[in-house]
């Protein structure tokens, strides 16, 4: 499952499946399934993180609080599966932000920003569409 | 999460599994076990019994006579055994048989002398029911067997946000995620979340919100796990409990 069960919409009574699809897909999917699901809270009827991160009708303000959250993800994460895919998301976010709104929403340095967008664009693990931020966040970071 | 031996809810800290030998032992010790079962198990027997076609009431007397008769009486929690296979199977065919047991002799007892039939009631309504739709009485007992499994988790994840401090995480898990599913609230807002707690943004609700979840999914697997027979698959489990769901 991905986190595509309308997690925000209004209540509509009770649905107890939900609780069930949920403890399915954190076996399925131990790395993947919370920041999912934490993407879901943000922006309402995404697929998944990958593509709430990537796309570009994903507003500023969401952009900014996906970061904080996967931020908080990658220091307080259940495995270390989790919080590496958080850390990913979290660089991310940052980039998408630089990419598709030309807004910087870190304090982190050139530096840090620089190694973070490597490491993103160079993880295969890590969904084409992200890597491709990581890139093009690099060279928007270098033209700045 | 690991069993609390202090705690003096079994129901909200034992496994399944762990609260059926802690009931079976017999003793003084046991009763707050063996309460537990009870309440943790009506449900789905009552539910059971109903969608045979039972009248409420009763449907309230077998569910008493089995509980009474097989659950507490006979041996089923002294034979309930993770190499025997899943636990809700077990109960639901000794449920399916005591019923139809009692119905067998409620309708010898009604059979009239002069012509051997049976009068209308309980007993042929059961057995009209076994010919046609046991497996819909079937489906009641999983969905309500599902649904106590639900709020059993949900018992345990609470707690255990208590123990460790996570209040917060669960408060904000319950009311913009759990209410809703489980009783039908209306989400909380995040903006109202962070108007009402110590909470600053929304990055930071939602990775509250995903804690509380993820405490309680932990619970859920384990409560889940603790009712399957060994080298069974939690996935079949969730999977054949949603599908119960969907048609009750």
């Amino acid at each position: 499952m991905t986190a595509t069960d309308g997690e925000n919409r209004p209540s509509d009574g009770p649905d107890l499946r939900s609780a069930l699809r949920w403890a399915l897909d954190a076996n399925d999917r131990p790395g993947h399934a919370a920041c999912d699901w934490l993407a879901t809270e943000i922006v309402p009827g995404c697929n998944d993180a990958a593509s709430a991160v990537a796309s570009r009708t994903t507003t500023l303000e969401q952009l900014t609080a996906l970061k904080v959250a996967f931020k908080s993800q990658r220091q307080g994460g259940a495995t270390a599966a989790e919080r590496n895919r958080a850390a990913r998301l979290y660089a991310a976010s940052i980039a998408a932000a630089l990419v598709h709104h030309a807004r910087r929403i870190t304090h982190n340095s050139d530096r840090a920003l620089n190694a973070a967008f490597v490491g993103l664009r160079d993880d295969e693990n890590v969904e084409r569409p992200l890597r491709e931020l990581g890139a093009a966040a690099l060279s928007a970071l270098q033209q700045a | 999460m690991s069993p609390d031996p202090s705690s003096h809810d079994p129901s909200a800290s034992a496994t399944n599994w762990s609260l059926l030998h802690a009931a079976a032992a017999g003793g003084e010790e046991s009763r707050a076990s063996l309460e537990a079962v009870v309440q943790r198990y009506w449900g789905p027997i009552f539910a059971f019994v109903r969608a045979t076609g039972q009248p409420p009431q009763d449907a309230v007397d077998l569910t008493q006579g089995f509980v009474a008769d097989v659950l507490l009486g006979r041996s089923l929690l002294a034979s309930a055994d993770r190499k025997r296979g899943k636990f809700r199977s077990l109960l639901r065919q000794s449920v399916v048989n005591y019923v139809r047991d009692r119905v067998r002799h409620d309708r010898s007892q009604k059979r009239q002398p002069s012509t051997g039939t049976p009068q209308q009631g309980s007993a042929s309504k059961f057995h009209e029911l076994a010919a046609s739709s046991l497996k819909s009485a079937e489906r009641a007992f999983d969905a309500h067997w599902a649904a106590q499994v639900i709020r059993t988790a949900a018992e345990r994840a609470q707690a255990r946000a208590r123990r460790e401090g996570r209040e917060l995480a669960w408060t904000v898990f319950e009311r913009r995620t759990l209410r809703p599913r489980l009783r039908g609230d209306r989400p909380t807002e995040y903006s109202e979340l962070i108007d009402t707690l110590p909470l600053q943004s929304i990055g930071q609700a939602a990775h509250l919100a995903i804690m509380g979840r993820r405490l309680f999914v932990d619970e859920l697997l384990a409560e889940l796990r603790g009712t399957l027979g060994e080298g069974e698959s939690v996935d079949d489990e969730i999977r054949l409990l949603i599908d119960a769901l969907e048609g009750s």
